[in-house]
């Protein structure tokens, strides 16, 4: 294959805000001329303005997988701020006005989403819909606000020359800002903000493995939603002119849920013409009109019941099968390593220190004490391995020294420092990073971006600088997609690096989950059981490929493993867990002759 | 300043509770079996009330024939969630799941606004022109709001009976803590999730039936926001999975609604103000519920 190392946003997506912006420049000329009518482009806008809410909607739902039902609210915000800013500002109206949308919209984001944000997804979809409750029966009830009855008038500006007078126009305007969040938003869906989106979406324990702080990556992406939704709101009250508080119910915010995953979850084509359609066909072919309300919902619920993920998800799993059939028939087999050296760039530890010291640990679920006063040690550079029968602890003791559990009580110390209460993000970035029982992937994206991501915290340009490829963006981007591809042409897998994980075999599966492992340079890699799953010949090359990885990118491992060949050949000492504590350590072949090892395994000898 | 004595204030606030805690009984049971909210669990109560409607104000039936049919028709609603859209979805993302309950509801709305038109319509009570009630000084508690207290306590309490003490509702219980080793010990999956569905759109239905009488009007959308965002809060406050602590939201919200009607009463949309407020607080300080133990995040 191509070694393509110039990252996505330099190339393609720019076509499409270009186009935008040549619709733009036709209907202000068409207007010009009086071949557009005003109704019509009015209309149109309508449509324009619909598609940015559309896209607004789409980065939190698509992208992040969370659910706002207040986008009506948001729009609603920005159209009676436009309407306040107009009649007060004079001159500077538009500029302020635009602005206040925007940075209003961010702000009451914040504030409905910081409680939920910390918790599951359901807390959002509840929060939201509080606040468009709240809005719709209070805030737009106030006369101040919103007029009642009359609503509030907002007069069309002028920028210098440029009177924005005319409903063409206003839609040149609007096409215009459809252009610009179009590209900011693929530019973050090629940038790692993007990137932690589609983590978090799949699952949020994964994501923060990766070293990605789920709960400000999910209130980054609901600030940006309501910054788009209040930007369109404001474009819309310029639009109507008179803006009445019913159109911002919440059975509005319903409906462009529904636009978006008709015209496909995560598809930014998809829910703007999906938006336009569902605004345009009702105006142009009245019969439809109250039958949209009954036709929309239900092809909601087909596409849901058919394909939860939606349909571009399903259309893509499709396309990337076929993909990997058709390379493969290309190709011999790809099972093992090549001898290629990636990764020697730390010298190894000359002098071994203390690298992960565990302490004293129980952790406790109800009454059932799932692990008791466990403590153990690693070395830098060292392979431990952690053993013991089903349900000792392992995975329980694994998930407190990732973060994931926290401990009753004993702490944990990573190069000295106490991590004990660090969130697992954090710990990520400081070089621990993990595998998981069940493969510990994003499935619906790329081999690359899996191994992008996780290199997440190593990416540390910033929103505005990645937002607009300014400062480092670039470089560290093309370094880490570098680093990805060199990391998955040594496990072999080079060829299917733009297919979804989720194509590949679980045994293929698991190689990658070892080279996102160590592809943040990590000083010690957790293993939990990276057997499990694979093929029995793929297993034989796994002893290989970890003892590689251990020295190649001198990492420590920690590994539960119960085939105990695989902690024979890779480990030096080991542990042995039972009912939740430590019962013996040391060398692996002489620990596990010891008898209380083995009646921990085999029962009572007779 | 309270505009009437406050045991009225009181006594009308556990009024509403009891329609509150119908929502919100429906609520705990669809998030224990399924891990969602069942967003349409109030628009089938709004489908009830027209149903109810169409059939009483329109054609003369009797109150009794007008219910029946329409806790049929929410029957109907309920059974087909189950078996056309929780059933296939049953693997699926729970996200996903939650965004299909929404397009029912507005499934609902496109149908009431297509078949039984735009305008508020009126539910007579079921006790006709009755004066009738209880008297707190110069504040009538009608019947319909006694009912409404009766009824609740009476569903509040069967299903206390049923989950605790038959078979078929421990099995419920134990999908809910543990889906796949309920299915191992035997447990009816299908009919566990079909029970409730169903019971969801039952307790949905009424919900609207006893609530559409005391509004004056009711018209499409109008119960998803009145009774079902309620019942959303008093869930929360319960901590979405405690069947008690969802009777328990119900009187902290009705009683909120009932004060702040009281102390504010001009001003409308204060008490959905003072509920954004507690759902913003419950989630900071309490997200597991008043009389939760279980760990939320």
């Amino acid at each position: 294959m191509k070694r393509e190392t110039t990252p996505k946003w330099s190339r393609g997506p720019i076509e499409a805000p270009i186009w935008v912006a040549a619709l733009a420049v036709m209907f202000f000329i068409l207007g010009a001329t009086g071949a557009l009518s005003s109704a019509q482009a009015a209309i149109i806008d309508y449509a324009v303005i619909a598609g940015i809410l559309a896209l607004s909607l789409n980065l939190l739902m698509g992208y992040a997988g969370q659910i706002s039902l207040a986008q009506a609210s948001f729009l609603g915000l920005g159209s009676f701020v436009t309407g306040f800013v107009v009649s007060h500002a004079g001159s500077f109206g538009l500029p302020l006005s635009l602005l206040l949308s925007v940075v209003i919209g961010a702000i009451i984001a914040m504030v409905v989403g910081l409680p939920a944000m910390r918790l599951r997804g359901v807390y959002l979809a509840i929060a939201t819909f509080a606040f468009a409750d709240a809005f719709d029966n209070y805030i737009f009830n106030i006369q101040k606000i919103s007029g009642l009855g009359s609503g509030v008038t907002v007069t069309r500006p002028h920028i210098g020359p440029f009177h924005l007078k005319t409903d063409a126009t206003l839609l040149a305007f609007s096409l215009l800002w459809l252009a610009i969040v179009w590209l900011l938003d693929t530019r973050l869906m090629s940038i790692r903000y993007g990137r932690a989106l589609l983590a978090i979406r799949e699952d949020e324990q994964i994501a923060s493995s990766f070293g990605v702080p789920v709960t400000q990556e999910k209130m980054r992406a609901f600030l940006m939603c309501g910054a788009i939704a209040g930007l369109a709101g404001s474009l819309y009250a310029y639009q109507v002119q008179v803006i009445v508080k019913s159109s911002y119910a919440l059975q509005i915010s319903l409906f462009y849920l529904i636009v978006v995953v008709v015209g496909g979850l995560g598809s930014r084509p998809g829910v703007v013409v999906s938006a336009a359609l569902f605004t345009l066909l009702p105006y142009w072919f009245t019969f439809l009109k109250g039958w949209d309300f009954v036709i929309a919902p239900a092809l909601l619920i087909i596409t849901l019941v058919r394909n939860p993920g939606g349909l571009p998800d399903h259309l893509q799993r499709l396309r990337d099968a076929r993909e990997l059939k058709r390379r493969r028939e290309t190709k011999e087999d790809i099972a093992g390593l090549r001898p290629k050296v990636v990764g020697t760039e730390r010298p190894a530890a000359t002098v071994t220190e203390e690298l992960l010291r565990v302490e004293g640990i129980s952790v406790t679920f109800g009454g059932l004490r799932a692990v008791n006063d466990a403590s153990l040690e690693v070395t830098t550079g060292a392979a431990v391995g952690l053993i013991g029968p089903n349900g000792a602890g392992k995975s329980t003791l694994f998930n407190v020294i990732s973060g994931f559990e926290k401990p009753r009580s004993g702490r944990v110390f990573f190069e000295g420092r106490d991590i004990t209460l660090a969130p697992a993000h954090e710990r990520s970035a400081l070089g621990i990073s993990r595998t998981f029982q069940h493969v510990g992937l994003v499935r619906r994206a790329t081999l690359v971006d899996n191994l992008m991501l996780a290199q997440h915290s190593r990416l540390d340009y910033g929103a505005i600088a990645g937002l607009t490829a300014l400062g480092d963006t670039r470089r560290l981007e093309a370094e880490s997609r570098t680093n990805a591809l060199d990391l998955l042409d040594e496990i072999g897998l080079a060829d299917f690096a733009d297919l979804r994980v989720e194509v590949l075999s679980t045994g293929q599966q698991r190689l990658v989950e070892l080279a996102c492992a160590v592809a943040s340079r990590p000083r010690l890699v957790l293993l939990d059981e990276p057997s499990a799953g694979m093929s029995p010949a793929a297993a034989e090359h796994l002893a290989e490929q970890l003892a590689r990885l251990r020295t190649n990118f001198s990492t420590a491992l920690l590994l539960i493993e119960h085939h105990i060949p695989l902690v024979t050949a890779v480990c030096d000492t080991t542990y042995v867990l039972d009912a939740g504590a430590v019962i013996a350590s040391g060398p692996v072949r002489k620990v596990i002759k010891q008898p209380e090892v083995v009646t921990a395994y085999v029962g009572e000898a007779v | 300043m309270l505009h009437a004595p406050i045991q009225t204030v009181i006594i009308l606030g556990l009024a509403k509770a009891a329609i509150y805690a119908l929502m919100a009984l429906g609520i705990t049971l669809t998030y224990r079996a399924a891990r969602v909210i069942n967003f349409a669990q109030g628009e089938i109560g709004t489908t009830a009330a027209f149903v109810a409607w169409w059939l009483i104000s329109r054609h003369g039936q009797a109150w009794a024939v007008g219910a029946v049919a329409a806790l049929a028709v929410a029957g109907a609603i309920g059974y087909a969630m189950h078996r056309f859209i929780a059933l296939p979805m049953r693997d699926a993302p729970r996200t996903s799941l939650m965004i299909t309950t929404l397009g029912v509801a507005f499934l609902l709305f496109g149908i009431e606004l297509k078949v039984f038109g735009p305008s508020p319509e009126t539910l007579p009570t079921p006790f006709g022109g009755s004066t009738w009630g209880i008297h707190f000084g110069s504040f009538v508690l009608t019947p319909i709001y006694i009912a409404a207290m009766l009824v609740a306590g009476a569903i509040a309490g069967g299903l206390a009976l049923l989950l605790t003490r038959t078979r078929f509702g421990l099995g419920i219980l134990a999908t809910a803590q543990d889906p796949s080793s309920a299915r191992l010990l035997g447990i009816p999956a299908n009919a566990v999730s079909a029970f409730t569905w169903i019971a969801a759109a039952l307790l949905g239905a009424i919900a609207g039936l006893l609530v559409a009488p005391t509004q004056g009007v009711f018209f499409a959308f109008q119960m998803s926001g009145l009774i079902f965002f309620r019942g959303l809060v008093a869930a929360l406050i319960g901590g979405l999975d405690s069947l008690p602590g969802a009777v328990v939201g119900a009187v902290v919200v009705g009683e909120i609604d009932s004060f702040a009607g009281f102390i504010f009463n001009r001003s409308a949309g204060v008490p959905e103000l003072v509920l954004l407020a507690i759902i913003l607080v419950v989630m900071v300080v309490r997200p597991t519920g008043i009389l939760g133990v279980e760990v939320a995040t």
